[in-house]
C-alpha cells in the first residue's frame, strides 16, 4: 500500500532522461541541401567562431556584418587595400557622360539553392534599396545617386547615377538579395532573415537556436577560390567573457577579444594573436535634438581639452588603439593632423569654460544661465570596453566640472530621452561613409546632427573625381568638423583576434570595420589543422 | 537524547558587528576613493597600498568593499523591512477575516509564492528598473513576502480567539492598534528567524541580480555589483576580484543565518517551557 | 477519484489564467516602445504612418482587454505570438528549449532530494557528533555561496585551468543525440543547483528524521534488534514519506529558479536563460511564454506531489490545509 518513493523516483529519472534525449531532437531548421551536416561530429576542418547574437542575416538590413559578407556576395568586393574589385561582375565600364556603370556579370553563378543568378536579382538589389518604402534601413544614403537601374540582357546591369559618386564602387560590395525568393516580401521580417540564401563563398546549413549555434558550409560550386575550410561554426555568445572562456576551454577556435582579454592570451603557447589596425573608433554621440544639447551644442569641442585620451588608450584599452581626433582618420586618402586640435589641457578647458559663459557652481559643476553641465550617455552593456570608456569619461569629465551620466542599457532606445549615446563607428574605406552619418536628414544620422559646412563639403567630397582634390575636401571636413563637433571623440581601436594555434591565414593588411568586422575578407585561404 | 543548549553565536556576532561598523564608517577607514579610477594601478593584486587590490578600471577594492556593503546591508534591511511590512498587515488581515475571505487571501499568497521569485523579479525589473536603492529594495520587497504572511497568518489564526484579543476588540480597540499591540508581539516569536533570513536572502537575491546584469548599475557600488565582473576577473586571472567580494558576501549572510537560528532556538526554548 | 482530478485541472487551469492575465498586464505596462523591440534602429526613419501602420498592423493599438483576448485566441491555437527580438514566432524559440531544461531541472530535482535523504540519514546516525556537525557546516556553508559565483569559480577550476568539462552550451556540435555528452555538459550546471539547493531540504529532512527518531516504535525495533539502517530504512523513511512529499512539491518553484541562474552563468540554451534574456530586451511576448510554461510546470508539480501525497498517506487527506 504504501509505495516506495525509491521506485517512484527512479522511474521518473529514467523517463526524463529518456525526454531529455528524445527531445533534444526536435524543432531544427530545415538544412539545404548538400554540405555536411550537423550529424557527423568530425571537426578536422571545422572553424569554430565565437561571436556576437545574431538574429538577421540581410546585407540589406545588416551593415556590415561577419556572416552577410561570407554568405552574400556583391557586384564588387573589397580587396587587401581597401579597394574595390570586381567580384560577381566579371567586368565593368564606366562612361563619365551618361554617368552609367554597365557590369557584365558572370555566368554559371548558383544561388545556394541551386537557381539561377541573373541580372533580374541585381536589379532587385539595387530597386530595393532606393525605391522600396517599407525598408527600414541605415544604408539608403549610399545608395541615393542612383536614378536609374536596368538589366538589358540576363547578364548586364547597368546603373545610371544622377550626378557623379566617388564612393558608389565601394558601395556596389553589397551582397545581392534573390529576386526569386524575396519578390513581394518584407524585408525586416521575412523569415529569409533566418534562412538567408547568397551567393557567397559559404552557405548556411543550420541556425540552430537549442545550442546557439549557426553552421555554414563551404560552397562547393563557388564561382572562385573554393575555402580550404569546409565547414565554420558560428557559436552566438551572449557575454563577451565568455568568448575568452570558450578559447581557453577549446570550445572556440577564433573570437574577437577586447585589449584585456587578448592580452592574457598573447605569446601563449597554443594560440595566435593577429593585430589589425581598424578604423573603429568610440565617442560619445551627442543627442543634438535634445533639450541640453539644443541649447548648449556649442559647448561640445571644449570637452575634448578635459579627456585625457592617451591615459584611456593606455589603461582601458591596454595601449592597443590611438587616440581619435577625427571621424576619417584612418581612411586611406590620409588624414590631416592639422584637425587635432585639443590637446588633453584643463587650464585651456578652464579659460575656454570661462569665453563661453559657464561658471564653476558650489558642486563644482559648470553651470551656465542657471543650468548645470549634466547629460546622460546610454550605453551598451554588451561591449565592455565601451562601458569601461565611458565610464573613466565621465570620471574624468566629473573632476574638470562635467557632469556626465552613464546610463547601461541592453540596446539602444533612441526615444527614451538620453542625452547621447556611447557610439562607436567606422570608416574604413572611403571617407565619403561618413555621409550617411553626418549630412543632414540622411539615413543614418540618428542623432540629427546638422552644420551646412558639413553638409556642403561631404556632398562636394562625394561628387568629386580628382582625389587630390577629394583629399583637401576631407581635410576641410576634419577641420570644420573638429570645430563643431556633434561626438566627443575619444579613440580608435585596434582589432585584437586571438584564435587556436589550428588557425591560420588571418591577413592582418586590411583594416577592419566596426566590431572589427571584416576579418573573413579572405577566409577562402584560411586553414584548420588540427593536430591529433 | 539529550539536547545540548545552544550556544551563543559569539564569533558570527562579532564578524558581523565588524563588517556592519565598517561599513557604518567607511569613510575612516577607506584608504582610496572607492569611486575613482586609479588608471596608473590598475589589476594589482593585493597589495601594500591597495589592501585588497585593484580591478581592471583600477578602482580599489578594499574601499568598495566597505561603501558598497553600505548599499548592500541597505539593500538587504530595506528588503526585510518591506517585506516584513506587507507579509504582517497581509497576515494579520487573513487571520482575523472570516474563513471565506481568509481562504481567497491565502490562495492569492500561496499561488504568489508558487511562481520562482526569481521569475517575479525579472518581470518587475523590466518594468520598474531597478537602478538605485530603494527601488531595488521595494522590488525585493514586493516579491518576496508571501511565505511570511502564511506565517503570521497561522499564527493570529491560533491567537485570534484568545481573550485578551477578545477583549480589546470588544473595548473598541481599531484593527490596528488590535494587530500592533496584540497579534504582531505575538507572532514574532515564530517569525522571528524567518524576517532575519529575509535580510540575508535579500542580499543574495540582490547580487544574483547584479550578476545577471539586472540589478545596480556598476556605479552604484554593492557586493552584488562587484561580483558582476566575476566573469571578467575570470578570463584576466584577477581572483581577488572573485573571491573578496563573494568572501564577503557568505561571510556575511553564515553569520546573520547563524544569530537568526540562535534567536529561534531562544525563541523555541522560551515557547516550549 | 475522477472527480478530484476533474478538479484539480480546472483549478490549474484557472491559474495558469490568473497568471497569464497578471503576466500581460505587467508587460505592456512596462516603458519603452513596443515597436522599438521590433523594428529596432530602422524605427528612427519609420514615417509616422508607417508606425501607425505598424502599430495597426501588431494590434497595439487596441484596448488591453482586447489584446489580451486576442493573445488568449491566438494562444489556444498555439500561436503566442511573435518574438519582438528574434522576429519569429515564440513558440519556435521556445520549444527546443525546454527539453533541456527540463532535463537540467529534471535531474537537479531527482539529485538533490536523493542526496538529501542521504545526507540526512547519516547526519542523524551521527547526530551531534564531529560528522554530524561538519556536515551541518558546509552545507550551511555551500547553501549560502552565491550560486552564480560558485559557477564560474567551477567554471575556473575545470573548465578553464584543468580542461575538463565544458563551460558553455548543452552539447557539442553534431552531438544533439549524443547522451553522454550532453551529461558532460549538464555536470557543472547540476553541481551548481545541486549545491545551492541541498542543504535546505537536507536540514528539514533530517530535523524531521530526528523527530521521528524519538519515537517510541524506534526504541522497540531497536530493542527487537533491527540495526540503525534497518530502522531508518524500514520504518522512519516511509513514516515521513509524505512530508518528504509535501517538501518536494514546496521546492518545485524553488528549484525552477535555481535554473535561471544555473543556465546563466553556463550560458546554458534553456528557458531559464531565455527569460533573463527576454527581460533584458523587453522581449514581452517570449518572456510571457517563458513565465507561463515555468508557472505550468510549477503547479503541475505541486498538484501530482499533493495527489501522490494523498495516495500514499491516507491522513493527508483531511489536515488542516486550506480548503480549496
Amino acid at each position: 500500500m504504501k509505495k516506495s518513493i525509491r521506485s517512484i523516483r527512479a522511474a521518473v529519472m529514467v523517463l526524463a532522461l529518456v525526454a531529455g534525449g528524445l527531445s533534444g531532437g526536435c524543432k531544427k531548421e530545415n538544412p539545404p541541401d548538400g554540405g555536411q551536416m550537423a550529424g557527423s561530429p568530425d571537426l578536422e576542418n571545422t572553424l569554430i567562431y565565437a561571436g556576437e547574437n545574431e538574429t538577421t542575416i540581410n546585407p540589406a538590413l545588416t551593415y556590415h556584418d561577419e556572416l552577410t559578407d561570407i554568405i552574400f556576395s556583391g557586384l564588387m568586393k573589397y580587396d587587401g587595400n581597401g579597394k574595390p574589385v570586381t567580384d560577381l561582375a566579371e567586368s565593368y565600364e564606366y562612361d563619365e557622360e551618361s554617368l552609367t556603370y554597365t557590369f557584365h556579370l558572370r555566368e554559371g553563378v548558383k544561388w545556394h539553392d541551386g537557381e539561377g543568378f541573373d541580372a533580374e536579382d541585381v536589379v532587385f538589389t539595387y530597386r530595393t534599396l532606393t525605391e522600396d518604402e517599407t525598408l527600414s534601413s541605415s544604408l539608403t544614403s549610399d545608395y541615393e545617386d542612383i536614378a536609374e537601374i536596368e538589366a538589358p540582357d540576363a547578364y548586364t546591369v547597368r546603373i545610371r547615377l544622377r550626378q557623379y559618386n566617388a564612393a558608389i564602387l565601394g558601395y556596389f560590395t553589397i551582397g545581392i538579395l534573390p529576386q526569386h525568393l524575396l519578390e513581394g516580401e518584407d524585408m525586416n521580417t521575412t523569415p529569409f532573415n533566418q534562412s538567408p540564401v547568397g551567393t557567397g563563398r559559404f552557405q548556411l546549413a543550420e541556425w540552430d537556436r537549442t545550442g546557439g549555434m549557426i553552421t555554414l558550409v563551404r560552397n562547393e560550386d563557388y564561382y572562385d577560390k573554393v575555402p580550404n575550410i569546409e565547414r565554420v561554426i558560428y557559436k552566438t555568445v551572449a557575454v563577451e567573457s565568455t568568448k575568452a572562456t570558450m578559447l581557453e576551454s577549446g570550445e572556440a577556435d577564433l573570437a574577437w577579444l577586447n585589449a584585456n582579454y587578448a592580452s592574457a592570451f598573447r605569446g601563449r603557447e597554443g594560440y595566435h594573436t593577429w593585430d589589425f589596425a581598424t578604423a573603429d573608433y568610440r565617442g560619445a554621440s551627442m543627442d543634438m535634438k535634445s533639450d541640453f544639447w539644443s541649447r548648449n551644442g556649442d559647448s561640445i569641442a571644449v570637452l575634448n581639452y578635459a579627456l585625457d585620451k592617451e591615459l584611456i588608450v593606455n589603461s582601458v584599452l591596454n595601449g592597443q588603439g590611438e587616440t581619435a581626433y577625427s571621424p576619417i582618420q584612418k581612411n586611406p586618402l590620409g588624414s590631416d593632423p592639422a584637425a587635432d586640435q585639443y590637446p588633453y589641457d584643463l587650464e585651456r578647458f578652464a579659460d575656454e569654460m570661462e569665453r563661453l559663459g559657464w561658471e564653476k557652481g558650489d558642486d563644482g559643476i559648470y553651470e551656465r544661465n542657471g543650468e548645470r553641465f549634466h547629460f546622460t550617455i546610454q550605453t551598451r552593456d554588451y561591449e565592455e570596453e565601451r562601458v569601461d570608456i565611458a565610464n573613466v569619461m565621465s570620471a574624468m569629465l566629473k573632476q574638470a566640472g562635467v557632469e556626465m551620466e552613464v546610463a547601461l542599457v541592453t540596446r539602444f532606445d533612441w526615444s527614451a530621452g538620453y542625452d547621447g549615446f556611447l557610439y562607436g563607428f567606422a570608416a574604413p574605406f572611403d571617407p565619403d561613409m561618413v555621409y550617411k552619418q553626418f549630412v543632414s536628414g540622411a539615413s543614418d544620422n540618428t542623432m540629427s546632427y546638422s552644420n551646412e559646412e558639413v553638409d556642403r563639403l561631404l556632398a562636394e567630397g562625394r561628387h568629386t573625381a580628382d582625389e587630390e582634390k577629394r583629399r583637401q575636401i576631407y581635410s576641410e571636413f576634419e577641420r570644420v568638423y573638429a570645430e563643431n563637433p556633434g561626438t566627443l571623440l575619444v579613440a580608435y581601436l585596434d582589432g585584437n583576434y586571438v584564435g587556436s594555434s589550428a588557425v591560420d591565414g588571418l591577413d592582418v593588411t586590411r583594416t577592419l570595420g566596426h566590431h572589427a568586422v571584416g576579418v573573413m575578407w579572405n577566409i577562402e585561404e584560411w586553414t584548420v589543422s588540427r593536430q591529433r | 537524547m539529550v539536547r545540548k543548549e545552544s550556544p551563543i553565536p559569539v564569533l558570527a556576532i562579532v564578524i558581523l558587528a565588524g563588517v556592519v561598523a565598517g561599513c557604518l564608517f567607511a569613510p575612516l577607514i577607506a584608504n582610496h576613493n572607492p569611486a575613482e579610477f586609479y588608471l596608473d594601478s590598475i589589476n594589482r593584486p593585493p597589495g601594500k597600498e591597495y589592501y585588497f587590490g585593484t580591478d581592471l578600471l583600477g578602482r580599489d577594492l578594499f574601499s568598495i568593499m566597505f561603501y558598497g556593503g553600505r548599499t548592500s546591508l541597505g539593500i538587504g534591511i530595506l528588503s526585510a523591512a518591506v517585506m516584513a511590512a506587507i507579509g504582517t498587515v497581509y497576515g494579520c488581515i487573513s487571520g482575523t477575516a472570516d474563513d471565506r475571505l481568509d481562504a481567497w487571501m491565502m490562495r492569492f499568497a500561496e499561488f504568489c509564492g508558487s511562481i520562482p521569485s526569481i521569475l517575479l523579479v525579472l518581470i518587475l525589473t523590466a518594468i520598474i528598473p531597478a537602478t538605485d536603492l530603494i527601488r531595488m529594495s521595494v522590488v525585493l520587497g514586493i516579491t518576496g513576502w508571501f511565505s511570511l504572511a502564511r506565517m503570521v497568518r497561522s499564527e493570529v489564526r491560533q491567537i485570534r480567539h484568545s481573550e485578551y484579543v477578545l477583549y480589546a476588540r470588544v473595548t473598541g480597540g481599531g484593527f490596528f492598534y488590535v494587530m500592533y499591540r496584540h497579534l504582531v508581539p505575538n507572532c514574532l516569536p515564530a517569525t522571528m528567524f524567518a524576517m532575519i533570513s529575509n535580510v540575508g536572502g535579500a542580499i543574495a537575491m540582490e547580487s544574483t541580480l547584479s550578476f545577471l546584469g539586472l540589478g545596480l548599475p556598476l556605479d552604484q557600488l554593492s557586493w552584488g555589483s562587484m561580483l558582476s565582473l566575476a566573469n571578467r576577473a575570470l578570463v584576466m586571472n584577477t581572483w581577488w576580484v572573485i573571491v573578496i567580494p563573494g568572501l564577503f558576501l557568505v561571510v556575511t549572510l553564515l553569520c546573520i543565518t547563524d544569530i537568526g537560528n540562535y534567536i529561534r532556538k531562544e525563541m523555541n526554548r522560551k515557547c516550549s517551557k | 477519484m475522477g472527480r478530484k482530478i476533474g478538479k484539480k485541472l480546472i483549478l490549474l487551469g484557472m491559474m495558469m489564467f490568473l497568471l497569464s492575465i497578471a503576466v500581460f498586464c505587467l508587460a505592456r505596462q512596462a516603458p519603452g516602445d513596443p515597436l522599438q523591440s521590433f523594428y529596432g534602429d530602422a524605427l528612427e526613419r519609420m514615417a509616422d504612418w508607417e508606425k501607425e501602420a505598424a502599430r495597426e498592423r501588431l494590434g497595439l493599438n487596441d484596448s488591453i482587454s482586447v489584446q489580451y483576448a486576442r493573445w488568449l485566441f491566438r494562444a489556444f491555437q498555439g500561436d503566442l505570438g511573435l518574438s519582438l527580438r528574434y522576429k519569429m514566432p515564440v513558440l519556435d524559440v521556445i520549444a527546443p528549449l525546454i527539453g533541456n531544461t527540463l532535463l537540467l531541472g529534471t535531474l537537479a530535482y531527482l539529485t538533490v532530494f536523493a542526496l538529501a535523504v542521504i545526507l540526512a540519514c547519516v547526519c542523524v546516525l551521527y547526530e551531534d557528533r564531529l560528522l554530524d556537525r561538519f556536515i551541518c557546516r558546509l552545507g550551511t556553508v555551500f547553501y549560502y555561496i552565491p550560486g552564480f559565483w560558485l559557477g564560474v569559480v567551477l567554471v575556473l577550476i575545470f573548465g578553464v585551468n584543468l580542461g575538463w568539462l565544458p563551460s558553455s552550451g548543452a552539447y557539442d556540435i553534431g552531438k544533439q543525440e549524443d547522451l553522454a555528452n550532453r551529461i558532460q555538459h549538464l555536470i557543472l550546471p547540476l553541481t551548481v543547483m545541486v549545491a545551492s539547493h541541498l542543504w535546505y531540504y537536507a536540514y528539514m529532512i533530517r530535523n524531521k528524521l530526528s523527530e521521528e527518531l524519538q519515537k517510541d516504535y524506534v526504541l522497540f525495533a531497536k530493542s527487537k534488534g533491527c540495526t540503525c539502517w534497518e530502522t531508518l530504512w524500514k520504518h522512519c523513511l516511509r513514516n515521513i514519506a509524505p512530508a518528504i512529499v509535501s517538501l518536494m512539491a514546496i521546492s518545485v518553484p524553488h528549484i525552477t529558479g535555481g535554473t535561471v541562474v544555473a543556465e546563466s552563468v553556463f550560458n546554458y540554451p534553456g528557458i531559464g536563460n531565455m527569460a533573463v534574456e527576454s527581460a533584458k530586451y523587453h522581449d514581452y511576448n517570449l518572456l510571457m511564454a517563458d513565465v507561463l510554461i515555468t508557472g505550468l510546470v510549477v503547479f503541475a508539480g505541486s498538484f501530482i506531489a499533493q495527489a501522490v501525497n494523498e495516495v500514499i498517506d491516507p491522513r493527508m487527506r483531511e489536515t488542516g490545509e486550506i480548503k480549496w
